[in-house]
C-alpha cells in the first residue's frame, strides 16, 4: 500500500511538473490581449507604430506558447484533449497577424481591417472553446 | 403595376432564361420556401477520372469532392439507410426551405458542404475538424453517432434530415449539395440548397488558399464537367474529431 501511494505521488508530481501553470498562461494571454488592444488603437487612430507593436506582441505571445513545449501540457487540464484545435488556432493567429502586417505595408487599409477582425474572431474562437464562455 | 406591364416583365424574363439558361444560376426564393442556387452540372468521378457509381459507395464512409468552386469541400455519404424527405429547414436569417431528401436506390446518399456555418471550420488538405461520426460511434458534440460534427466548437448536424443543426453553436444547417442520380447509376452535382457561407469563407482563409490552391482567385474558380471524389482519408492528412 505504501509503495502504491508513493508511486501515485511520484506520478502526480512528475506529471504536474510538465504542466504549465495558470499564471504563465495568463501572462501569455495578457501579452496577446495587449497586442490586440494596440492594434485596435492603431487602426482607430491611424497610428502605424501601435499596429506594428501589436502584431509583434501577438506573434511573441504565440512564440512564447510554443517555447513552453507541447500544447497539451499548456492548456488547462479539462481542455487539454483539444490541443490540436489550439494548435490550429495559433497557426491562424500567426497567419492573420502576418496578413495584417503585410496589408499595412502595402497601404491596403481595408485589407488590414479585414485581417484585424479575423484575428479577433480567432482569439474569440479559441477562448470560447478552451475557456468555455 | 398594370397587368399588361406585369406580363411584359414576366415574358421578357422567361425569354431571357430560355435563350440563356445559365441566367437561372442565381439565388431563387421559390414560393414553396426553397433557397436554391444552381451551378454547372458536374459529374462525380474517382481519382482516375472514372464515373463514381452510386451503388459502389461504401456505407457510412465519408467521401470528399469540391463543388461548386475548387476550394469548397463537400461531404458525400451513403448513410446506409433512407434519409427523410421534404424536411423543413431554416437558415440563420430565418428563410425557410425544403430539403427534398437523398438519392440512390435506397434514398441514402447525401452531400453537404464541409464548412461549418458557425465559424467556417472546414475540411482542407492539411486537416479536417469536420467529419461524419458513423452510427454507433461516439462524439462530444452529440448524444449519439450518425451525425456530422464540427470539432472546433462541437456542433452536430443531422445528415438524415438535410444536415439540420442539432446541437452546439451552429446557427443553421450545413448547406446541402443537390445531387442527381442518372439511370446509369452515375452521380451529378447540380446546385447548392440552403444558405451557404462561401463569401465569408473566401474572405477568411487567404493564406490557406495560397498554399493549397495557388491563391484566392484560383480557389474561387468554378468546377466544370467533372470533379474528383475521394475518401476523406485521401483528401486530408488528418481527421480530428472529439
Amino acid at each position: 500500500m505504501k509503495k502504491t501511494m508513493t508511486l501515485l505521488v511520484l506520478v502526480a508530481l512528475s506529471t504536474s511538473s510538465f504542466a504549465v501553470e495558470e499564471k504563465e498562461r495568463i501572462s501569455d494571454m495578457k501579452h496577446m490581449a495587449d497586442g490586440m488592444g494596440l492594434i485596435m488603437n492603431g487602426l482607430l487612430y491611424n497610428y502605424l507604430d501601435n499596429i506594428n507593436a501589436g502584431v509583434k506582441y501577438i506573434q511573441d505571445g504565440v512564440k512564447s506558447i510554443h517555447d513552453k513545449g507541447d500544447l497539451k501540457s499548456y492548456l488547462p487540464a479539462d481542455t487539454a484533449y483539444a490541443y490540436k484545435f489550439g494548435e490550429k488556432s495559433l497557426n491562424r493567429i500567426m497567419e492573420y497577424s502576418t496578413e495584417l502586417d503585410e496589408a499595412m505595408k502595402a497601404k491596403d487599409y481595408d485589407g488590414a481591417l479585414e485581417s484585424a477582425s479575423l484575428l479577433m474572431r480567432q482569439c474569440n474562437s479559441c477562448h470560447s472553446r478552451v475557456r468555455g464562455w | 403595376m398594370q397587368r399588361r406591364d406585369f406580363l411584359r416583365v414576366v415574358g421578357t424574363g422567361a425569354a431571357v432564361v430560355a435563350v440563356y439558361p445559365s441566367m437561372i444560376g442565381q439565388t431563387l426564393y421559390a414560393e414553396d420556401g426553397r433557397l436554391y442556387k444552381a451551378y454547372e452540372k458536374v459529374q462525380l468521378v474517382d481519382s482516375e477520372g472514372k464515373p463514381v457509381k452510386a451503388s459502389s459507395l461504401e456505407k457510412e464512409k465519408t467521401y470528399i469532392f469540391n463543388y461548386p468552386q475548387v476550394a469548397v469541400p463537400c461531404f458525400l455519404i451513403n448513410l446506409g439507410e433512407s434519409a427523410d424527405s421534404d424536411v423543413k429547414l431554416k437558415s440563420e436569417d430565418g428563410v425557410e426551405y425544403i430539403w427534398n431528401g437523398a438519392i440512390g436506390k435506397d434514398h441514402s446518399i447525401v452531400a453537404y458542404t464541409a464548412i461549418c456555418p458557425h465559424q467556417l471550420t472546414h475540411t482542407n488538405k492539411e486537416d479536417s475538424f469536420m467529419s461524419y461520426v458513423p452510427k454507433g460511434g461516439t462524439t462530444m458534440a452529440y448524444t449519439e453517432g450518425g451525425v456530422i460534427i464540427c470539432a472546433s466548437h462541437l456542433s452536430a448536424f443531422d445528415p438524415k434530415r438535410g444536415a439540420k443543426n442539432l446541437s452546439g453553436p451552429a446557427p443553421q444547417p450545413l448547406a446541402s449539395i443537390v445531387l442527381e442520380h442518372a439511370k446509369d447509376d452515375t452521380i451529378w452535382a447540380v446546385a447548392v440548397l440552403g444558405q451557404d457561407k462561401f463569401h465569408d469563407y473566401f474572405k477568411s482563409f487567404k493564406s490557406e488558399f495560397k498554399e493549397q490552391f495557388g491563391g484566392r482567385r484560383e480557389a474561387k474558380k468554378f468546377v466544370s464537367f467533372s470533379v474528383p471524389t475521394v475518401a476523406i482519408s485521401e483528401y486530408t492528412k488528418e481527421v480530428i474529431a472529439y
